[in-house]
C-alpha cells in the first residue's frame, strides 16, 4: 500500500481533486472516498446514495454524506452510467471509515469517455504526492496560524 | 474582494425559510449573486430537523400543531433545533475559494470566530467549541450547521437572544435530557443566550450590527445592504412548493426507528459518572450523550465540550477512547479523580447495552440489566448454568427466607423464578448475605463454573461491582422491581442478612434472558 504524509492512497487508483478514487475494473470504474477524505471529515453519519441507472458527469455531484453537522456533496470522477450502488452503506456509513478502498466503496460506474477522463484525473505518477502534500501543508499553516 | 451582500430577510415562514437557503445556494454557485451574508427570523414559531432526521423521531407533532409551530426540514446537517420569534438565525452562503479555508474544520472556525467577534462587542467572552458551535463558558449559544453546492457552501446558525426553555422541551423530543428527568435543569445548564448573559434583552438591530462588524472584521470585507435579486425570487416561486410539501418535510432518510437510549452508572474514586446516550442501532452511531454525575469538574461546563466531542461519533470502544482521550490531552486537570479510562468505560457500559436490544430485550429494560467481566453475547454464550437470587425478595417472614432453597409456594416472585430456573436446566440458589455471594462465587469457580445470571438491585451492584468482578466468573445481573434497603436506610441490616423489607423479581425479564441464553 502507497502512503502519502500517514494517508493511505493506493498506487493502482486514479484521484480527483474532490478526494474521490477511481478504480478501473475492466470495463467498469469502481469509485469511494480517499482515505484522506474520511479521516478529515470524521465518521460518516449518513449516505444519500444515487439509484442504478442515473447518469453522471464527471465533477458533477451524484450523493450526499453527512459528517458533524456537515452535509458534504460526492463527486463523480469519470462520466458514464451508475450500473451497481453500495446499498450497505444506508445502514453502515461509517463502512467508508473503516475501509475507504475496499467493502466501503460507493458506486459503479459504466464509463461514457474513459480515456479521455482518466487523463485528467491524478495518480501517483502524475503528481499525486506534491497535490496531496499541498493539502496537508495547508490545513498545517492554516490550523498553526489560528 | 467585491462587497458582500447583507441580506436581512427579515420574520418569514420555516417553508420560505427553508427554500431561501436552496435558493441562495444555488444562486452562488452559479455565481448570479456575491457572497452574501443572510440574518432571518421566524414567524410564526418553528422546529426545524436536520436535513438526515425523522420528524416523528424528533418533534411533538401533536404539541406543535397545538401550538400553530411549524416543522420543516433544513438542508444542512445536524439535530432538530426550536426556533421562536426571540432568536436570530445567520448564514453564509460564499464560494469556498473566496474563504480559503484548507479544510472543513478551519471553515467553521473562522466563521464562528466572526459571530464570536461579534459577540465581544457586548462584553460577551464567547468560544469556539470544536466540531462546530459557539459556547460561552461552556455553555452553549448559537449552534451550526451547514452544506455545500459544488463551488459554493451555506454556513448557519442560530443566536438566542432570549430562550423558551419550556417550549423547546415540548416541541422536540430531547430523549436524553427527558430520561434524566431534570430537563430544564440539564437544558439550563447546557444552553444560553443574550438575555442571561447580559440581564437584558440587546435591540435586534444592534446584534444584527455587531455580527455583521464581526464578518467584516473577520474576512477583511465590505457589506453593501441588497435585497433578493429578480433570479432568487423566480427561484424562490419555483422551490417554494416543495419545502411546503410532506415529500419533504417528512421524508424518511435515516432510521425510523425511535433511538433507544441507554444508560450506565459507574463509580470511580472521583465520584459517580452517570451516562445516558442516545445511539442509531443501525449505523452505531452516538446521536446524543449526557453526561451527569457528582464528581468534581473544574469548570463543571467542561463536561459539556466532551458531550459535544461524543456527538456523532462511532459506538465503537477505540473510537470512544480516541475521542476522550484526545480531549483529555487538550483539557488537562478539569476532573481531578477521574481518569479517561473512567469515562470511556462509563460510555461503553452504556454502549454495550445495546448488545440486549438483538434478542428482543427493550432499551429501559436493557438499562436494568448490568453484567460482569464480559459483554452480554460473551456472557449468554457460556451458557450460565446458576441463577442467583437476592433473599430480600422473599416473603419477610418466610421460614427459608434465609435458606438457599425455595418450596415455591406461590405467595412470592421467587417461586416463579426457582420453576423458571428449573425448566431451563438451571441450579436456582438464593443468597442471604454479601459473604454468603462471596463464598458461593468462590465455590463456583472451585467447580470450574464460568458464568451465571443473577438478580440484585442498581445499588448493591454500583457498590460492590469490584467484589463482583475480582470473583472472575462472568456474569448478567438483572435489577429488582421495587423499594430496596438502599432507598429505605437499610444497607447495614441487608448486608448482614437482616433486613426486614421485601423486594420483588423482575421475573418477566429473566425469563426473556434465559430464553436468549437458549438460542
Amino acid at each position: 500500500m502507497a502512503e502519502i504524509n500517514g494517508y493511505d492512497m493506493p498506487d493502482d487508483l486514479y484521484y480527483h481533486k474532490e478526494h474521490i478514487w477511481a478504480r478501473v475494473e475492466f470495463k467498469k470504474v469502481r469509485v469511494g472516498v480517499t482515505d484522506f477524505a474520511q479521516k478529515s471529515a470524521g465518521d460518516i453519519v449518513y449516505v444519500d446514495l444515487p439509484f442504478e441507472g442515473d447518469e453522471v458527469k464527471q465533477g458533477e455531484p451524484f450523493g450526499k454524506m453527512q459528517s458533524a453537522k456537515w452535509i458534504g456533496e460526492l463527486y463523480a470522477p469519470i462520466s458514464g452510467e451508475i450500473i451497481s450502488v453500495n446499498e450497505i452503506l444506508g445502514g453502515k456509513p461509517t463502512l467508508i471509515n473503516q475501509s475507504p478502498y475496499e467493502s466501503g466503496w460507493v458506486i459503479v460506474i459504466r464509463p461514457s469517455n474513459l480515456e479521455e477522463e482518466l487523463k485528467t484525473l491524478m495518480t501517483h505518477k502524475t503528481g499525486l504526492a506534491d497535490w496531496l502534500q499541498g493539502e496537508i501543508d495547508r490545513v498545517k499553516v492554516q490550523t498553526e496560524g489560528a | 474582494m467585491d462587497d458582500w451582500r447583507l441580506l436581512d430577510t427579515g420574520v418569514l415562514s420555516a417553508a420560505e425559510n427553508m427554500a431561501l437557503d436552496e435558493v441562495i445556494l444555488e444562486a452562488r454557485s452559479k455565481e448570479f449573486i456575491p457572497n452574501t451574508l443572510r440574518f432571518l427570523q421566524f414567524n410564526p414559531p418553528a422546529v426545524l430537523v436536520g436535513y438526515y432526521q425523522g420528524v416523528e423521531q424528533e418533534v411533538r407533532t401533536k404539541y406543535c400543531r397545538e401550538q400553530t409551530i411549524d416543522i420543516n426540514r433544513r438542508m444542512t446537517g445536524g439535530g432538530a433545533i426550536f426556533f421562536d420569534r426571540s432568536q436570530l438565525g445567520w448564514g453564509i452562503y460564499a464560494l469556498k475559494k473566496d474563504i480559503g479555508a484548507a479544510n472543513l474544520e478551519i471553515l467553521f472556525k473562522k466563521i464562528c470566530q466572526a459571530v464570536i467577534l461579534g459577540l465581544k462587542r457586548f462584553g460577551i467572552d464567547a468560544k469556539y467549541r470544536p466540531k462546530n458551535d459557539i459556547e460561552v463558558a461552556g455553555k452553549k449559544i448559537s449552534g451550526t450547521g451547514g452544506t455545500e453546492e459544488k463551488s459554493a457552501f451555506l454556513f448557519q446558525g442560530t443566536l438566542l437572544m432570549d430562550f423558551d426553555v419550556d417550549t423547546m422541551l415540548k416541541s422536540l423530543r430531547i430523549p436524553t435530557e427527558k430520561l434524566m428527568d431534570k430537563g430544564i435543569e440539564s437544558a439550563r445548564e447546557r444552553i444560553t443566550c443574550l438575555k442571561w448573559e447580559l440581564g437584558y434583552l440587546p435591540k435586534l438591530s444592534e446584534v444584527k450590527d455587531a455580527i455583521r462588524e464581526g464578518f467584516e472584521e473577520t474576512f477583511k470585507i465590505k457589506f453593501a445592504e441588497g435585497r433578493l435579486t429578480e433570479y432568487e425570487q423566480g427561484l424562490l416561486a419555483n422551490k417554494i412548493d416543495r419545502f411546503k410539501s410532506n415529500e419533504w418535510i417528512y421524508q424518511r432518510k435515516g432510521s425510523v426507528e425511535k433511538l433507544p437510549i441507554l444508560t450506565s452508572s459507574y463509580r470511580t474514586k472521583g465520584g459517580s459518572i452517570q451516562v445516558s446516550l442516545a445511539i442509531n442501532v443501525e449505523t452505531n452511531i452516538i446521536q446524543s450523550v449526557l453526561i451527569t454525575g457528582d464528581f468534581f469538574a473544574h469548570p463543571k461546563s467542561a463536561l459539556f465540550d466532551l458531550e459535544a466531542a461524543l456527538k456523532f461519533t462511532r459506538a465503537e470502544k477505540e473510537r470512544i477512547q480516541e475521542v476522550v482521550y484526545d480531549f483529555f490531552e487538550k483539557e488537562k486537570g478539569l476532573f481531578p479523580d477521574i481518569s479517561p479510562s473512567d469515562f470511556v468505560d462509563a460510555i461503553y457500559e452504556a454502549v454495550e447495552k445495546g448488545e440486549c436490544l438483538k434478542h428482543g430485550i427493550s432499551s429501559p429494560e436493557a438499562n436494568r440489566i448490568f453484567t460482569v467481566n464480559g459483554t452480554f453475547d460473551e456472557i449468554i454464550k457460556q451458557k450460565p448454568s446458576y441463577l442467583l437470587l437476592p433473599y430480600c425478595a422473599k416473603l419477610v417472614d418466610c421460614e427459608h427466607r434465609h435458606k438457599r432453597e425455595c418450596v415455591d409456594c406461590g405467595e412470592c416472585s421467587v417461586g416463579d423464578v426457582y420453576r423458571l430456573a428449573s425448566e431451563k436446566g438451571l441450579s436456582p440458589v438464593t443468597i442471604t448475605s454479601f459473604e454468603d455471594l462471596m463464598e458461593t462465587l468462590a465455590d463456583m469457580e472451585s467447580k470450574g463454573i464460568k458464568s451465571y445470571i443473577g438478580s440484585c438491585c442498581r445499588q448493591f451492584y454500583i457498590k460492590h461491582r469490584k467484589d463482583f468482578e475480582m470473583a472472575k466468573l462472568c456474569g448478567i445481573l438483572i435489577d429488582i422491581e421495587n423499594t430496596t434497603c438502599y432507598e429505605l436506610g437499610k444497607e447495614n441490616e441487608a448486608y448482614s442478612g437482616v433486613f426486614k423489607g421485601q423486594t420483588e423479581l423482575d421475573a418477566g425479564l429473566i425469563s426473556k434472558i434465559l430464553n436468549s441464553c437458549e438460542q
